[in-house]
């Protein structure tokens, strides 16, 4: 038991660094980015071919580039480095010419293209055999099981807790701001002299770069990966997530990844056994979609809205008096479809 | 100020602007008013950067500015607002109004990560001045509400709010008054005189005449993509030619 949701801590808090930098890039700047595990799984194959040195089994079975030794935090760094020299490639590729929909069709094929020459060209990341007995970090050798978990939950709550100060800092930052305000309106950003291009291109790096830390922690823990790991759909169900937890709030990634990615991977276990594993399954998507169709008809903000952060101080309370262009009959009361979320709205704002 | 000389433009095959040739005189409302489809808006749009004339010069302060996009016509001090208001709609109204601050300092990615006090002082300032301008159209009480909650007029407002944080030498303004409850109107042609007070200089496109009465020095006619008549609000008013285009006809007095 204590395993399991050591286990489960582990890989929420790496899929919360995933969910945290695809946030700046969705949440903050409004790029829709549907092949961000592509540079996850970058992460995880340069993390993996900078520890494994050389291959284990003879004869030209494992092939893969590089076969360094390095110690693993400087994998690590490397790892997050390379995702974010891709990033800069492809988002340079898109940015200039294409915008939302078209922007987000192009990272799909890019994704597919990545994806296949992993795949097929054997010689780099072993193709779709993958690479497995990645070494454990720390002094893996030597402990059981559980306390390996715990080990790399510490480090990952320590990337976390880094990428999460990255994400705070942009949000509060005028540059968050224009982030903001390309993601509402490109056009009134650039016609106050704002640069949508530049913006966008290094929030769009920093996000891959967090993408590519989060994939080496996953390698380094679970010491495997291959194709079949980083399929297109992989983007998707991250994307949903971020839906879920609140676009826009750092939080409420963090938030939306537990709930969404690790709630709803166990919940196998708790529907009733009907007939076969495959009804199960099902049963699982039903319930996913039906929790996505759910938030975004009643909750389109997520479930922590981005205006709960306060990113500024205001002098002085608000005045009582009604405003320019107040009918006279509503000069008080908030307008919106929150009524039901009232009490949490002003739960949230104090 | 601004000198726009025999600029053409054409969506596709229909000509909207067709050499159209006026200036636009420092520290003065000057209106820009003429029937629908007489290539106002266009000129306007060309004016801050979104199109590119196919023929014609823009001279604002000794400067071409045709073909130099949005940004670097913003970054040299023309700053506009919408004929349908464009707020960023999610985000409170006080953050609508800062962003717009010129050369902010914390813009710069890795200043808004690792020198924080590089820009914190001019964040601050920059929020004064926001509350202020906020406090001058009335808009205080909302500051922290979403600015797509506002209602039309208060859109308007907060578009004059934002465009004069962007401390612009000239101001665009795109039929500011329309769809506006009448109280509304009148404050906010007090508040385009405070602003030519101020010495900044105003081009206003407007369908209303009692409201370009009050706040324009001097008016433009366009028709058809050109300059018809230039001249004080009165004169043109009276001009058979002016008429005329207002009412379609192609002969004086018009055919109703």
């Amino acid at each position: 038991m204590l395993f399991f949701v050591l286990d489960l801590l582990t890989l929420g808090a790496i899929n919360a660094i995933m969910a945290v930098g695809l946030n700046l890039q969705y949440g903050q700047a409004g790029i829709l980015n549907f092949t961000y595990y592509t540079f996850i799984a970058i992460g995880a194959y340069i993390a993996a071919v900078t520890t494994l040195g050389k291959p284990t089994l003879t004869g030209g079975v494992e092939q893969y580039v590089l076969q360094w030794r390095l110690p693993w935090p400087l994998a690590l760094l490397l790892a997050g480095a390379v995702a974010g020299v891709l990033g800069l490639v492809v988002v340079l590729i898109v940015i200039r010419r294409l915008r939302s929909d078209y922007l987000a069709i192009v990272t799909v094929s890019i994704g597919f293209i990545i994806w296949n020459v992993i795949t097929n060209y054997i010689p780099l990341f072993n193709g779709s055999n993958g690479l497995f007995a990645v070494p454990y970090i720390l002094n893996g050798a030597t402990v059981t099981p559980i306390e390996y978990t715990l080990e790399v939950l510490v480090v990952s709550v320590v990337v976390l807790a880094a990428c999460l100060w990255v994400a705070r800092s942009i949000f509060r930052s005028p540059y968050g701001r224009v982030l903001r305000a390309i993601r509402e309106d490109d056009v009134v950003a650039a016609s106050f002299g704002k640069s949508t291009t530049g913006s966008r291109v290094w929030v769009f790096v920093i996000g891959c770069i967090m993408a590519g830390l989060a994939g080496a922690m996953l390698v380094f823990y679970i010491s495997a990966w291959n194709p079949a790991g980083f399929l297109p759909q992989e983007s998707f169900i991250l994307m949903a997530a971020i839906v879920i937890g609140g676009p826009g709030n750092y939080w409420g990634a963090v938030l939306g990844t537990f709930i969404f990615i690790e709630l709803l991977s166990e919940i196998e276990r708790f529907l009733p056994n009907v007939g076969n594993g495959a009804a199960v399954g099902a049963g699982r998507a039903i319930l996913i979609g039906i929790l996505l169709i759910a938030v975004v008809r009643f909750r389109p903000d997520g479930l922590i809205p981005e205006r709960w952060l306060r990113w500024y101080k205001t002098k002085g309370p608000l005045p009582s008096g009604p405003a320019s262009g107040d009918p006279p009959h509503l000069v008080t009361g908030r307008r919106g479809p929150h009524r039901l979320w009232g009490w949490a709205l002003s739960r949230g704002k104090s | 100020m601004l000198e726009i000389e025999d600029v053409e433009f054409a969506y596709g095959g229909s000509v909207a602007v067709a050499g159209c040739t006026f200036s636009v005189e420092q520290g003065q409302v000057t209106g820009l008013i003429g029937p629908n489809g007489a290539g106002k808006s266009t000129l306007l749009e060309i004016i801050a950067g979104g199109l590119i004339p196919s023929r014609g010069k823009l001279v604002f302060d000794g400067v071409e500015i045709q073909g130099v996009g949005r940004a670097k016509v913003a970054q040299l001090g023309i700053i506009r607002t919408f004929q349908t208001t464009r707020e960023l709609s999610r985000l409170p109204v006080l953050e609508n109004v800062v962003f717009a601050a010129p050369n902010q300092t914390g813009e710069n990615v890795l200043a808004s990560l690792f020198r924080r006090r590089s820009w914190a002082a001019q964040e601050a300032q920059l929020r004064v001045r926001a509350e202020e301008l906020l406090e001058w159209v009335g808009l205080t009480r909302l500051r922290e509400e979403p600015a797509g909650s506002l209602s039309g007029g208060q859109r308007r407002l907060l578009e004059i709010a934002r465009a004069l944080m962007a401390e612009p030498k000239l101001l665009l303004l795109d039929e500011p008054s329309a769809g506006v409850f009448p109280a509304v109107r009148q404050l906010i042609a007090r508040r385009i005189r405070e602003i030519v007070a101020q010495g900044i200089t105003v081009l206003v496109v407007a369908h209303n005449m009692a409201f370009l009465a009050e706040v324009a020095d001097d008016v433009v006619v366009m028709a058809e993509g050109r300059v018809l008549r230039r001249g004080p609000l009165e004169e043109v008013r009276a001009d058979q030619a002016v008429v005329a285009a207002y009412l379609g006809g192609g002969h004086v007095g018009g055919t109703s």
